[in-house]
């Protein structure tokens, strides 16, 4: 089932034995997506259990670094020949050739719910065991509640193993107050996905669905309506997920920073989806870069591009998502190599230090933006036609538009099933995420939610729950981080 | 070489990695508290420190650092 169907509510009535209630309600959720794949959830997790005392209980180090390597290839196994195995077989093929492609016969089947997520916890939980960041755990209920743990299996946080089981191993009393924050989260979460993400996802499908059959300022619209929809519903999910787990006593780690407002691209990606990047970082990025540091800056470029390219790919194994990695790899690799000289610069030129500090976060935006086709459009063709039109679009609006009504008319003249009044459902959605983003940002919020008289937090909650039931769009969507 | 010659060279190449000058090294001190210290300058003040007191680290031991006083610690253990 998915969160914003009812039957989620049942789930969140907190209970004394925690541990073993999780884990019980983790497998019953898990099983009405599939039975048989939460065999594979709790065989790998089991897997994963076992070989982690097994990889501690090696002293020295080239044992260890063999379990290691060994426990790594058991854990990924699943991912990459349910998901990573068909899509790159036809390039294995060509790659390899002649009689030995004709053997490459393994077509996979479907890719089980949640696997990208809970294999990199599994990982993260084995590889901090060996770095004697962790003792292996002794409680096998606990390792299988971290990887199956219900509000994060569809779409994270992927939280990390010692944080995880801390707070699952030390069974506190319900705390009421973590209870209301967790509901008020996933009230805006369903605000976020339901009012803001699911309507602008009504615009975007119009075009994007067929982008050929549009072009200029319609793909301009759609590829920002994109943006906005996917930080929303990403969002939005990611919030019912922290929500759910503090209604159930666990904390979770935030995945969003306001990335939008990021002054460069290095930022963007410490503020956007940051437990994904949190683990490609510290356990692909540090160790590859690590092992090529003395290549200098050509180690640099090919670790930024490694590390990228597994952040596309984990998404969807698609040429887009390759192409999405080695352009955010170039982004960062550039951005690294002259951020010092431009930061010095600015810091000599205080006035254009000002100016600096609202265009920095313009053109980060519009560098993401201009990837974002390549999530959206279906082929490599088609990302390239709806930047190219995008552009088009964007320039028109920016030499033709003297006048707001000028755009309206503009806008108008595109044909789109979008009213006046969805612009403005629209926009006043996104003003109100954005306003609560940023307070979450300056950590300004709780104490907000304190200060403000009960009458008007009480006013706040029913209007966004009356927001949901006015304009939510009907027929709920799938959330788009489910699928990854 | 003594607790004072390695935390003074230690602070220079901070400073030089972070580029500022003014930078003071203290044991409680983590990357939050250092504006350029992010995971791509954690590698290349890495690779300083290790240049400049020609030892080398493993990729666990530079996982695991919590705080300066972690890392002089252990170049204190390179070291000896």
């Amino acid at each position: 089932m998915l969160f914003n169907s009812l039957a989620f509510v049942l789930f969140l009535s907190p209970l004394p034995w925690r541990r073993w209630y999780l884990l019980a309600a983790s497998y019953a959720f898990y099983c009405t997506w599939s039975e048989t794949f939460a065999v594979l959830l709790l065989g790998l997790s089991a897997a994963a259990f076992v070989m982690a005392q097994w990889i501690a209980a090696a002293s020295d180090d080239g044992p260890r670094r063999r379990r290691l390597a060994a426990t790594v290839v058991v854990l990924f196994l699943p991912l990459v020949a349910l998901k990573y195995w068909a899509p790159f077989r036809p390039v294995l093929a060509a790659v390899v050739g002649g009689p030995w492609a004709a053997h490459l016969v393994w077509a996979g089947v479907a890719v089980p719910v949640g696997i990208s997520y809970y294999t990199l916890k599994l990982v993260s939980y084995v590889v901090d065991v060996y770095w004697d960041r962790l003792a292996p755990s002794r409680q096998f209920s606990a390792v299988a509640a971290y990887a199956a743990f219900f509000p994060q299996i569809l779409s994270g946080p992927i939280q990390r193993a010692g944080d995880f089981m801390r707070q699952i191993e030390r069974i506190r009393p319900t705390d009421p107050e973590l209870i209301a924050s967790g509901l008020r989260l996933i009230l805006f979460g369903l605000f976020e996905k339901l009012v803001v993400a699911d309507r602008l996802g009504g615009l975007v499908d119009q075009v994007y669905d067929s982008p050929r059959a549009h072009a200029g300022l319609a793909l301009t619209v759609a590829t920002y309506a994109f943006a906005f929809q996917l930080y929303a519903d990403f969002s939005g999910l990611t919030d019912i997920a922290i929500g759910a787990g503090r209604v159930l006593g666990i904390t979770a780690p935030p995945n969003f920073d306001a990335p939008f407002y990021a002054a460069n691209i290095q930022e963007f990606w410490r503020r956007w989806h940051m437990t994904l990047t949190g683990w490609v970082r510290d356990y692909l990025f540090t160790p590859l870069r690590m092992v090529l540091r003395d290549w200098g800056q050509v180690g640099l470029a090919a670790s930024l591009v490694v590390n990228m390219v597994a952040v596309g790919i984990w998404h969807v194994p698609g040429l887009t998502f390759v192409i999405f990695g080695l352009i955010h790899g170039a982004y960062l690799f550039g951005s690294s190599l002259t951020l010092r000289k431009r930061e010095r610069w600015f810091r000599q030129h205080p006035r254009l230090d000002a100016l600096h500090a609202v265009i920095g976060p313009v053109i980060t935006f519009h560098m993401v933006v201009a990837t974002l086709v390549l999530f959206r459009a279906s082929s490599l063709g088609l990302a390239w036609y709806a930047f190219r039109e995008s552009c088009h679009g964007l320039l028109q609006m920016v030499v033709q538009v003297g006048h707001p009504s000028q755009l309206g008319a503009l806008l108008r003249g595109l044909h789109l099933d979008w009213s006046r009044r969805d612009t403005l459902v629209a926009c006043g959605a996104v003003v109100v995420m954005e306003s609560l983003h940023l307070l979450q940002r300056r950590g300004a919020l709780p104490r907000v939610i304190v200060a403000v008289p009960g009458w008007m937090r009480w006013a706040g909650y029913y209007a966004l729950a009356l927001s949901i039931l006015l304009w939510a769009q009907t027929g709920s969507r799938q959330f788009i981080y489910a699928e990854f | 070489m003594d607790e004072t010659t390695l935390r003074e060279r230690l602070n220079e190449i901070f400073c030089e990695v972070f580029d500022d000058d003014s930078l003071r090294i203290t044991d409680a001190m983590t990357a939050k508290e250092v504006e350029e210290w992010d995971s791509l300058n954690h590698i290349n003040l890495i690779v300083a420190v290790e240049r400049g007191f020609r030892i080398k680290f493993t990729v666990k031991e530079v996982s695991n650092l919590a705080n300066v006083g972690e890392f002089i610690a252990l170049i204190r253990s390179k070291l000896s």
